[in-house]
């Protein structure tokens, strides 16, 4: 058990800074996802928080313990990797039991832990295979008995379901869930994927260029991006976002400070009928393109804010067709001019006024 | 239809040739050893010799202190093998996974050792030898060989083929370096380590040159030069015995080729890969 903080972590490759001044602190026992597009820094913040490489600048500990100089057998954490860093040359066994027999863990006490371990995970009857005799899932629980065995403070796996395909990614989704549950220590959680990070994570970090844009609850990124980034990078597809000066004669008396109006495709309504329904704009659109998918439909459409994505869930429309997209005024996401979402840019307190302004 | 079966019947030549010519030396060295002094000389040459001349072996075998040379073959190729080993590999594991100053550089020069010819060097390296006062022993055939930059080159390419994660797995396993390079890098690299032990050994076993320009009596003398020497024996030359010396000479080799083929194979197939 073990809180983690980051302070003021930097981390720069020649020249290059990758990681900008990161101060975080993941709750003890809280399954913590790090997510953000390829390049923005997720890896190179798990090495420095597992010890693999050294921050330019800053203090982490884990605990309460100063870990900037402890070697990572020294740090109390245990990582699963993307690829799974199997040792090749050994059974599921002797894999599992690496890390205590070079600890001198006696041999029966290990026989018991792995024994013990094996059965959760549900490898028994694998113990004497060899890794490449192994599905990917049961690597993959491989990889975990072989963290779990060691009772680390902190878990840190680095996209440990990307080489999974989408059905046992689903499941062992759910089983690391539960896993978490189970054992109740820190998890530190690596993923590209925003899918993974909203269903497993109790707490988001959403990264970019090696910047925390945003860290909260999923439901709060979802529901209060603090800035646009966070906005377009949770939710499929991607939130609208518009100008200011595209809603001229659409939308006036917006607020000052709100350079950038946003809202989610799922939020917006779509017909083939006008329907003027009260604080919501309606707009006269066309569809370029839609995609069907069963229960769902993502519009791609054309109005005189702009172009847009529109998801539905009711019948589809015929494509090319007109049709009326409505938004309700309440959905709209206001950003400022560096583009954030601050205080002082709440619409619902101008949202009378605003009314006003809807054609 | 006919294309292929000319094209077939060609490749089929060809590789006759090649065997003919490969195997031809190694038959006539075998056939010779079991001939009769009498049937080296006939011409045109008998390839089976009318009754085998076992007693040929034994003749060579005693025409010298032979045991000595044996055991002093076993041991200059035996010591090379292991401190070949014990050099090579940290090397191998430091040029492929550390960084340390003047890395390239090291490398470079490891590299150039490659390609010098050892001939070259011979004499510097004797003259050394001479001052510390080993010429003439088992450690000067020994000490000159204790590393071979071809295997540093070899095992270093092996070992960077293995995975990062892997060594980074195993740090937070509590595992010293030392147990990486036991554990991990060296199951990993068994097929090179394979090769390696079998051209160390085989140029070793075989090696003429270094002996002979070292050694100047019996004291330290390997089976090679030894079998040299047969053919100074009794005025002219009984290639029989001779070739009886040379047969027993490789016949360790053939053992051992026979044991360990599938693993070269392997390791050639295995180092052309990348
Ligand atoms: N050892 C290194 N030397 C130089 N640059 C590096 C090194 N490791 C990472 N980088 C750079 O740091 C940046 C961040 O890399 P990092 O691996 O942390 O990204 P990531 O967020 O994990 O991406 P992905 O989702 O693709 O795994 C990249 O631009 C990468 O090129
Ligand atoms: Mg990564």
């Amino acid at each position: 058990m073990a809180e983690i903080r980051f302070e003021n972590i930097s981390k720069t490759f020649n020249e290059d800074r990758v990681v900008k001044n990161i101060s975080l602190t993941i709750k003890d026992g809280s399954f913590t996802v790090l997510v953000g597009p390829s390049g923005c820094g997720k890896s190179t913040i798990l090495r420095m928080l597992a010890g693999f490489e050294k921050q330019t600048e800053g203090d982490i500990w884990i605990g309460d313990k100063l870990v900037n100089d402890l070697s990572p057998s020294k740090r109390d954490i245990a990582m699963v990797f993307q690829n799974y860093a199997l040792y090749p040359t050994m059974t599921v066994k002797g894999n599992i039991e690496f890390g205590l027999t070079n600890r001198k863990v006696p041999k029966k006490e290990r026989e018991q832990l792995v024994g013990e371990i094996a059965g959760i995970v549900g490898l028994t009857e694998h113990l004497n295979k060899k890794p490449d005799k192994l599905s990917g899932g049961q690597r993959q629980r491989v990889a975990l008995a072989r963290a779990m065995v060691k009772k680390p403070k902190v878990f840190i796996l680095d996209e440990p379901l990307s080489n999974l395909d989408a059905k046992l990614r689903t499941q062992m989704r759910t089983e690391l869930i539960q896993l978490h549950e189970k054992l109740g220590t820190t998890f530190v959680y690596v993923t590209h994927d925003q899918v993974e990070a909203m269903s497993m994570g109790d707490e988001i970090i959403i990264l970019n260029h090696g910047v925390v844009q945003q860290k909260a609850a999923p439901i709060d990124v979802y529901e209060n991006p603090g800035n646009i980034f966070a906005a377009e990078f949770i939710g499929q597809p991607p939130m609208n976002v518009f100008e200011r000066s595209a809603f001229a004669g659409t939308l006036d008396g917006l607020p000052e400070e709100a350079h950038y109006i946003g809202f989610r495709p799922e939020h917006a309504g779509i017909s083939s009928t006008s329907a003027s329904v009260p604080h919501t704009i309606e707009l006269e659109s066309e569809i370029l393109a839609l995609e069907t998918l069963g229960a769902e439909t993502i519009y791609k459409v054309k109005n005189r804010i702009g172009v847009m994505n529109i998801r539905s869930f009711a019948a589809p429309l015929p494509k090319n067709a007109s049709c009326f997209v409505t938004i309700p005024f309440e959905k709209l996401y206001p950003f400022g001019a560096d583009k954030t979402a601050g205080p002082g840019l709440d619409l619902s307190v101008k949202k009378e006024a605003a009314l006003n302004g809807v054609d | 239809m006919k294309t292929p079966s000319i094209f077939k019947a060609v490749n089929g030549l060809g590789l006759l040739l090649l065997f003919i010519i490969f195997a031809m030396p190694f038959v006539w060295m075998a056939s010779t050893a079991f001939k009769t002094l009498g049937e080296t000389l006939t011409f045109p040459p008998v390839w089976i010799p009318e009754t085998l001349q076992w007693e040929n072996f034994t003749q060579a075998w005693n025409s010298g202190p032979f045991l000595k040379y044996f055991f002093n073959s076993v041991i200059v190729t035996l010591f090379i093998l292991i401190l070949q080993f014990a050099t090579i590999i940290p090397a191998a594991y430091a040029f492929a996974r550390y960084n340390f100053p003047l890395k390239n550089f090291f490398f470079a020069l490891t590299m150039i050792c490659l390609m010098i010819p050892s001939q070259l060097i011979f004499l510097p390296v004797y003259l050394n030898l001479s001052s510390w006062g080993i010429l003439d022993t088992i450690w000067g055939l020994i000490l000159p060989f204790v590393t071979s930059a071809f295997g540093i080159f070899l095992l270093r390419q092996s070992f960077m083929q293995v995975p990062e994660e892997l060594l980074e797995a195993a740090r937070l396993d509590d595992a010293t370096e030392w147990q990486i390079i036991r554990k991990i890098m060296l199951p990993l690299a068994k097929p090179v380590l394979v090769t390696l032990a079998l051209f160390s050994f085989i140029a070793h076993w075989n090696d003429y040159f270094w002996p002979l320009v070292m050694t100047t009596t019996d004291t330290a003398r390997t089976l090679p030069l030894g079998i040299a020497m047969l053919r100074q024996v009794e005025g002219g030359a009984s290639w029989n015995i001779v070739m009886a010396g040379n047969l027993l000479l490789v016949l360790p080799i053939l053992v051992i080729f026979f044991f360990a083929q599938r693993h070269i194979i392997r390791a050639f197939v295995y180092t052309g890969v990348k």
